[in-house]
């Protein structure tokens, strides 16, 4: 049996007290003193016991624990017969411990403080490097964080912290009006959005299920830092979203693109093209034309381009798209009938009637025929007076004042004088007259300089010599307030032996290779105002013809035939001016259909509709179309062009899909629907969102094939944006940046 | 020892088996008598009185003459009125006899400080918090000592304890008087049990203490004494002993004291084995020589041997061996109220005979009764239903089971007297991190005080830390002058009163497993605090008090992370036996 | 628990439930858009408090509260479940921030600190317990410097009774540095027992140079070898038992102001809570 090193004997042993602080230090010899170390650890070592007297004698009083009583025994005089050296008292285990962890502790404070509020603050205490895009605020905390944030517990806080928050994302990332409903959109739109759409066909995945039991951040929750967490390296990725992310808020909620996405119902043809331009009829008919085979393009991309971010594709120009075929159409070289539109006409008035009345008519062609033209009315209008003489005359035509009353006898009589008045300011003044009796131009619209096009006042002026020589002087004396000599029935100018044969002209229409010629050039519609002589062959009208006549072997060709490339002519023996557009868009005709378009004064009216009629000159409105929008009708100049603004929820890249088209190019995709009635879709209807595609909608399956999680990856941000709506680029953040550097100074 | 040792086993038809002992010189304690101051001339006085007259001397053998007992083992008191003479639940080694004056045995016990005793706190969490904010900072700091109200600290340790507010407590309806010649304390003296009742003198009262040595041998050697002894014990207590054991259950008042008539008292082993015992630890030697030592055991009775009686414990323990090729193996041990030998008798009553398939030795002191088996078959027996019959022929389960420990733990405890404990501290070595967690908690829980210490014998992994075990059969109690080491409640803690301990160092001597230690007191400085006219420290003993006054229940268990400490009350072996084999 | 084993496994199943559950929401509450990060930080700092309510509890064992037993046990289990929990909270990411990199840091040493000292307290006990006598740590130091006595008392007394310097020389020679030395820090890791097998070859390696009486001293020393050897174990193990808690504790107090500090810049500048 070994021996055991510590007694078990009751008085051989001391209780250990690991729990004290210090350690006598002569305890490792095994003679520790009586009194131990003091509080603070110092030696108050004297000796190994306290004698006691018994009788006259000392006795040792050592415990026996400590060796019993020992040999030397007391002193005569009572001291400890063996003191004991002092020692230097040792610290218990338990104590180093814990000054260890003093020592750590207030070394992890120094740190924490240091880091939080020493000069490197911005370093130490910032959890992660920002993003490059970022990583020039990284030493000005308070440009994306309160700095004297409160702490917030309710939700009410939460929700008021966050937008504050949110605002200094803002300063710089314009989102918009709706910044943080979802996708930007207004409510109205979301609840748009979210009604009528068919929901994704199969079950939705249990993982999206039970996280909408967590019950997904609503709009309330919508902080930029849901999605965006910064301070996680340069090249972190911000905007990264895992495809369940996406879909956690959607009703419609599916595996993944490939399985249970919903088919496109009609992606990507969403609106009434801009421009009417019937892709089947072309390509069935006239491009397959063997005559055209020259002008027909071959292939999509002769018409279409990839916009320079390769997005959508545009169309070219109306050089290399339409000209070749369409120009001879809009000059109207090769229509039947008058090639222009009459700007000025001296109207028929009831000069007996006038006199009867006593009405001072002055110089007044008696074979006068036809009203005031829109465009006259529109010019007289900008008066304020005649404007009322025109209104009280109201339905009574000027031709007729047999019935009307001396009051509108009187305004018919004021008509005339303002014609005249018209006229010579006009002949005056020339094109600045007709911009200040054109009014002002609608904000956006062409100015109003465009609609002079190119008004020439001397052939006004030659006109006049023609029809009113004495107009000048009436006008003056009119002006002045003399009454005017003795009415002159002025006598028909001299019929011209030079008669532009109509004939001609018709045989011209008549031409059967017109492709573009209107489907019945003998009968022309009776409406169109401009045909009256075209449709009444009995009045013969020659051409007005200068009052010199030509030497022979001069001939002068049809006024009309003289501006064939646009310009002004008249017709004497209607008393007309006319003027003749010239080429694709005219600025003449865009300037007056814009004007005329959102005007809703009949006047305004009857110049659009006589503009944009079917068979108007320029014959514009064939193919441009008129969109109704919010703000009024939008005249479509162009087909659609890119807007850099505006973000869709979807966003495909065509140049990106160039390399993997089939042999059938475009129409890999892009399939041509024959049955579609696309021109249905036009006409009247100026509500873009009524009509009938040329192509079939897109199928899923056409991009399933690649877009694979393996392939081409099928993540929802591989086609669809978050952000949407007009998204301007970063703003000018300057003034903002100071004013809330001012609001919230940064502490240093 | 040897005297013991050569004590016969019962055999068939014996007599007490002491008569058989001889004795050639005084035994060993009267080295040391009782009291220095009994003289002859008190020994005459004694013995003219009429109790000791009828004691014939020529009875006694010529080693132990009726004066050496008297004079050695016995002493005269005077007590004054209302002077307290015992007291109830202390642990007495004497018995009294009125020689005049009168005593009152109190039936209503009074409020314990009146019998100056400490005053149970009850344990709040607030007031151990308390507790551990001012815990002093020095070891064993305490406020300056003072004697408690009614005790009185004489020469050599010798104390006296007054009963406060006399007239309140002695009122005669609440009291029993004991007259002239009437004993008492001979129960308390002989079956080393606590004293039942608190007995105060009446005026001037002049008692006899005998101390149980003496009182043994004038009970040996005097029938007429042995007669009144037993039948005091016969009256006092043997027919509440019997009636508890399971065996007499059920049996009607008249057969049960048929049974008490014919139930003999047994003794074996010494009543301060422990003296003995701790001399053989002294000696630096453990396991080693433990044949020798279950040698020296006194066998109670022997394998093989025919089953004449039934035997019950009434007090100490008794090891259950069976013989193993040259020595002998543990099987279990007994304790108070548990029975040997019945399984054998109840087959013998069958018909069939069966000797004992075990032997019985006495672990230090034990007190038996011997029911012979004749009585058990004719009045018993016979009465009892088959399934109890089975119930008690069960074989009984040992306290600890061959098991991860094995049987060397078994015997190890038994060996070392360990199976005394009642809430003995056992850590497991195997999971004990030696953190000291159990230690720290133990001084939070006592004024910055540890109260035991984490070391002790080792077996097969378990080791018995030198913790109070707060024993069934409580040596340290015997001997305390002022009975500051007392039982804490029913629950049997052990406590030590502070205020009235006087450091005579009687309990940390006496205890066997060494767990009281006594201690030098500090005063708010940390300097030892001495007695005014010596100069010598003051001493106090201290151990484990199962932190009686915390609501948590001992810290040191609470506090172990590994569960590797438990308080084995070592009589339910089960709870024992799962705790080893986790 | 009925035994060890059971209680291990119960717990640890029931952790692993607890873990997947957590890893689980954690998804859905990505997934959902939910500001997991916060979730998860302000449970790991109620785990982490949690875990270090443990050393109050030993500090005031009078409280009534759950054993300390039980506290170990959650303190396990917890500390596993709290170290998912981080992962979860970095995002199974390096943190990019200084005072991040630091707090990641330090808690990785606590866990990992924490993980060896548990393997240690399951693995070193039951080695002291076979190496004999257990010790109490405080005392080693003096009972070193008792045995150290006691073989030079042996060795005098040899040197007296036999008139021989032989084992006085050998003690010279080698025992004075053996009962003087003190074991090395990782020694129970790497099983520190070649010093005294060295010395107790060259013990007997001696013998056949002695006599009788000399063997008998030479015996002693022997045993005394031996519980020098016991003595340097002790030592080892306890040392290292305690060791280690030198650096869990600390980092400990550490890594809860590093929380706080973390905490407090994060309610100062989150944009999201």
């Amino acid at each position: 049996m070994r021996r055991l090193l510590q007694s078990i004997i009751y008085n051989r042993k001391l209780y250990d007290r690991p729990q004290d602080e210090w350690v006598c230090g002569r305890a490792a010899e095994g003679c520790p003193c009586v009194f131990g170390p003091g509080s603070q650890g110092e030696c108050r070592a004297t000796s190994q016991c306290l004698p006691a007297k018994q009788g006259d004698r000392w006795i040792c009083t050592r415990p026996i624990s400590l060796g019993a009583a020992c040999e030397t025994g007391p002193r005569p005089d009572g001291a400890c017969g063996c003191p004991v050296p002092p020692c230097s008292p040792q610290r218990s285990l338990r104590a180093q411990r814990r000054r260890l962890t003093w020592l750590v502790t207030s070394l992890a404070l120094g740190l924490v403080v240091l880091a939080l509020w020493g000069w490197r603050r911005t370093d130490w205490s910032n959890p992660g490097p920002l993003t490059s895009q970022h990583a020039m605020s990284a030493q000005r905390c308070s440009e994306c964080h309160l700095e004297d944030a409160h702490v917030a517990f309710t939700g009410s806080a939460l929700t008021a912290r966050q937008a504050e928050h949110n605002q200094l994302c803002l300063k710089c990332h314009d989102l918009g009006p709706h910044s943080n409903s979802p996708h930007g959109a207004a409510p109205a739109q979301l609840t748009a959005l979210g009604t009528g759409k068919k929901s994704a066909p199969g079950a939705a995945p249990l993982v999206l299920v039970a996280a909408q039991t967590v019950g997904p951040g609503g709009p309330s929750d919508l902080a930029c830092a849901v999605c965006h967490q910064e301070h996680h390296g340069r090249n972190f990725d911000l905007k990264h979203m895992r495809d369940q992310q996406c879909q956690v808020c959607h009703q419609a909620q599916f595996a993944s693109f490939g399985s249970g996405h919903p088919e496109f119902s009609s992606y990507p043809y969403e609106r009434r093209t801009r421009l009417q331009f019937d892709h089947v009829t072309h390509w069935q008919k006239h491009f397959a034309d063997a005559r055209l085979a020259a002008l027909a393009p071959t292939s999509c991309a002769q018409c279409h381009e990839p916009s320079p971010d390769g997005r959508q594709m545009l169309v070219r120009g109306y050089e290399q798209t339409c000209a070749n075929c369409h120009t001879a159409q809009i000059n109207g070289d090769d229509r039947a009938g008058v090639k222009g539109l009459v700007f000025l006409r001296l109207p028929e008035f009831d000069l007996t009637a006038l006199e009867a009345a006593g009405a001072a008519v002055g110089e007044w062609p008696a074979y006068a025929k036809g009203g005031l033209t829109p465009f006259m009315r529109w010019m007289l209008e900008q008066n304020a007076a005649d404007r009322a003489a025109l209104g009280t005359l109201g339905p009574v035509s000027l031709a007729d004042l047999s019935a009307a009353s001396p009051a509108q006898k009187a305004a018919a009589s004021q008509v005339l004088w303002s014609v005249k008045g018209l006229l010579a300011d006009l002949i005056t003044q020339g094109q600045p007259a007709i911009m200040r009796r054109s009014g002002a131009a609608p904000a956006g619209t062409t100015p109003p300089s465009r609609r002079t096009g190119q008004f020439s006042a001397d052939s006004l002026l030659a006109a006049q010599q023609a029809w009113l020589p004495n107009l000048l002087m009436e006008v003056a004396a009119y002006r002045r307030g003399e009454k005017p000599s003795r009415p002159v029935a002025v006598a028909a100018p001299a019929v011209s032996r030079l008669v532009a044969p109509v004939a001609a002209a018709t045989a011209k229409a008549a031409d059967p290779d017109d492709l573009l010629a209107e489907p019945d050039p003998k009968a022309p519609a009776p409406s169109a105002a401009d045909d009256l002589l075209a449709a009444d062959p009995v009045v013969v009208a020659p051409a007005a013809a200068p009052a010199v006549s030509p030497p022979a072997g001069l001939e002068f060709d049809d006024a009309e035939a003289r501006v064939a490339e646009g310009g002004w002519y008249r017709r004497d023996d209607a008393y007309e001016l006319y003027y003749r557009p010239g080429g694709h868009a005219d600025p003449f005709l865009t300037a007056w259909l814009e004007a005329t378009v959102n005007d809703t004064r009949t006047t305004a009216q009857a110049i659009f509709s006589q503009l944009a009629a079917d068979r108007a000159p320029g014959v514009c409105m064939k193919c441009h179309t008129v969109d109704r929008t919010e703000t009024g009708a939008l005249l479509n100049w162009t087909a659609a062009r890119p807007q850099p603004g505006q973000r869709k929820f979807t966003s495909f890249k065509h140049a990106a899909h160039f390399s993997l088209m089939g042999d059938q190019g475009c129409s890999t995709c892009h399939v041509l629907d024959i049955k579609s009635d696309y021109v249905g879709g036009f006409g009247a209807n100026r509500d873009t969102r009524v009509f009938h595609s040329n192509f079939a909608p897109m199928t899923k399956s056409s991009c399933t094939t690649c877009h694979q999680p393996a392939l081409a990856g099928a993540s929802c941000q591989q086609c669809h944006n978050y952000h949407t709506g007009d998204l301007k680029s970063l703003r000018l953040k300057a003034a903002e940046y100071r004013a809330a550097d001012k609001a919230a100074p940064r502490p240093n | 020892m040897a005297k013991s040792a050569s004590r016969p086993a019962i055999l068939p038809g014996s007599a007490a088996p002491y008569t058989l002992a001889k004795r050639l010189a005084g035994p060993e304690r009267w080295d040391k008598p009782f009291s220095e101051d009994m003289t002859e001339t008190d020994v005459d006085f004694v013995l003219s009185h009429p109790l000791f007259a009828t004691i014939r001397a020529d009875r006694f053998p010529a080693g132990i003459p009726l004066r050496g007992i008297l004079k050695n083992d016995a002493r005269i008191h005077r007590y004054k009125r209302g002077e307290i003479i015992v007291r109830r639940g202390d642990y007495g080694h004497s018995a009294f006899v009125i020689l005049a004056g009168a005593a009152k045995v109190l039936i209503k016990e009074p409020p314990a400080e009146m019998l100056g005793r400490r005053q149970r706190v009850r344990p709040s969490v607030w007031g151990s918090f308390k507790r551990w904010l001012n815990r002093p900072h020095f070891p064993e700091q305490t406020a300056v000592v003072g004697a408690p109200p009614g005790l009185q600290v004489g020469r050599g340790g010798e104390t006296r304890i007054f009963l406060q507010d006399v007239p309140g407590v002695l009122d005669p309806d609440q009291t029993i008087l004991l007259k002239a010649g009437e004993m008492f304390g001979e129960i308390a003296a002989l079956g080393r049990t606590p004293r039942t009742a608190t007995v105060v003198a009446e005026g001037e009262a002049q008692l006899l203490e005998i101390r149980w040595q003496g009182l043994r041998e004038i009970r040996n050697y005097s029938p007429v004494w042995k007669e009144q002894i037993d039948r005091l014990y016969r009256e006092r207590s043997l027919m509440r002993h019997l009636s508890e054991t399971p065996l007499f259950w059920n049996l009607p008042e008249r057969t049960l004291r048929l049974i008490a008539d014919a139930t003999r008292f047994e003794t074996f082993g010494e009543l301060d084995w422990h003296s003995s015992y701790q001399r053989s630890r002294e000696t630096g030697v453990q396991n080693a020589g433990e044949r020798e030592l279950l040698e020296q055991e006194p066998l109670i009775a022997r394998e093989g041997d025919y089953p004449n009686g039934l035997l019950l414990v009434r007090t100490g323990f008794a090891r259950v061996s069976i013989r193993y090729n040259h020595g002998e193996r543990t099987e279990s041990y007994i304790g108070k109220g548990q029975a040997f030998g019945l399984r054998e008798i109840i087959t013998g009553w069958r018909g069939e005979h069966m000797p004992l398939r075990q032997s019985l030795r006495a672990l230090g002191y034990v007190d038996m009764l011997f029911i012979p088996t004749a009585v058990l078959e004719e009045h018993v027996l016979p009465n009892l239903t088959p399934e109890h019959i089975a119930s008690l022929t069960l074989e009984p389960a040992a306290p600890v089971k061959a098991d991860r420990a094995g049987d060397d733990f078994l015997e190890f405890i038994v060996a070392q007297r360990y199976i005394n404990g009642r809430a003995t501290m056992l850590i497991d070595l195997d999971r004990c991190t030696r953190c000291d967690d159990c230690v720290r908690a133990c001084a939070a829980t006592h004024d910055n005080n540890p109260r035991f210490i984490r070391q002790g014998l080792e077996a097969s992994g378990i080791m018995v830390a030198s913790a109070c075990m707060h024993c069934i059969d409580p040596v340290c109690m015997i001997g305390c002058p002022t009975g500051a080491i007392h039982r804490e409640s029913a629950e049997g803690q052990v406590g030590i009163n502070p205020d009235t301990c006087i450091g005579c160092s009687t309990c940390a001597q006496s205890c066997p497993y060494g767990t009281i230690q006594m201690v030098a007191l500090r005063d708010e400085e940390g300097l030892p605090v001495v007695t005014e006219e010596t100069g010598a420290p003051i001493r106090r003993a201290t151990k484990c008090d199962l932190c009686i006054d915390q609501p948590g229940g001992p810290a040191c268990v609470s506090a172990c992370p590994h569960d590797a400490l438990i308080r084995a009350d070592m009589r339910s072996g089960d709870t024992l036996a799962a705790w080893l084999q986790r | 628990m009925k035994t060890y084993l059971v209680r291990r496994w119960v717990l640890s199943l029931v952790t692993l439930l607890v873990g997947t559950g957590l890893i689980l929401s954690w998804q859905l509450g990505r997934i959902a858009l939910r500001p997991v990060a916060m979730t998860t930080g302000w449970l790991l700092l109620a785990l982490v408090l949690a875990l270090t309510f443990f050393n109050a509890r030993k500090k005031l064992p009078f409280l009534p509260l759950l054993s300390a037993n039980i506290w170990l046990q959650i303190h396990l289990y917890v500390g596993w479940i709290s170290c998912g929990v981080f992962v979860l909270h970095t995002g199974v990411r390096l943190p990019d921030g200084p005072l991040e990199l630091v707090l990641a840091a330090a808690f990785v040493l606590v866990a990992l600190s924490g993980v060896f000292g548990l393997w240690l307290s399951r693995w070193l006990p039951p080695h002291l317990t076979r190496s004999g006598e257990s010790l109490i740590y405080e005392r080693i130091p003096m009972l070193r410097h008792q045995l150290l006595e006691e073989v030079r008392a042996i060795v005098r007394k040899a040197e007296t009774e036999t008139q021989s310097t032989t084992l006085a020389d050998f003690y010279l020679r080698v025992l004075s540095h053996y009962f003087a030395r003190v074991p090395g820090l990782l020694a129970p890791l790497m099983g520190d027992d070649a010093a005294f097998h060295h010395v107790r070859l060259e013990l007997t390696a001696l013998r056949r140079f002695l006599d009788a009486r000399e063997v008998a001293f030479a015996d002693q020393v022997g045993e005394q070898l031996e519980l020098k050897r016991n003595l340097d174990a002790q030592l080892a193990g306890q040392r290292l038992l305690k060791l280690w808690l030198f650096a869990h504790i600390p980092l400990t107090y550490g890594l809860l102001v590093f929380i706080a500090a973390h905490v407090w810049l994060v309610l100062q500048y989150s944009h999201r809570m």
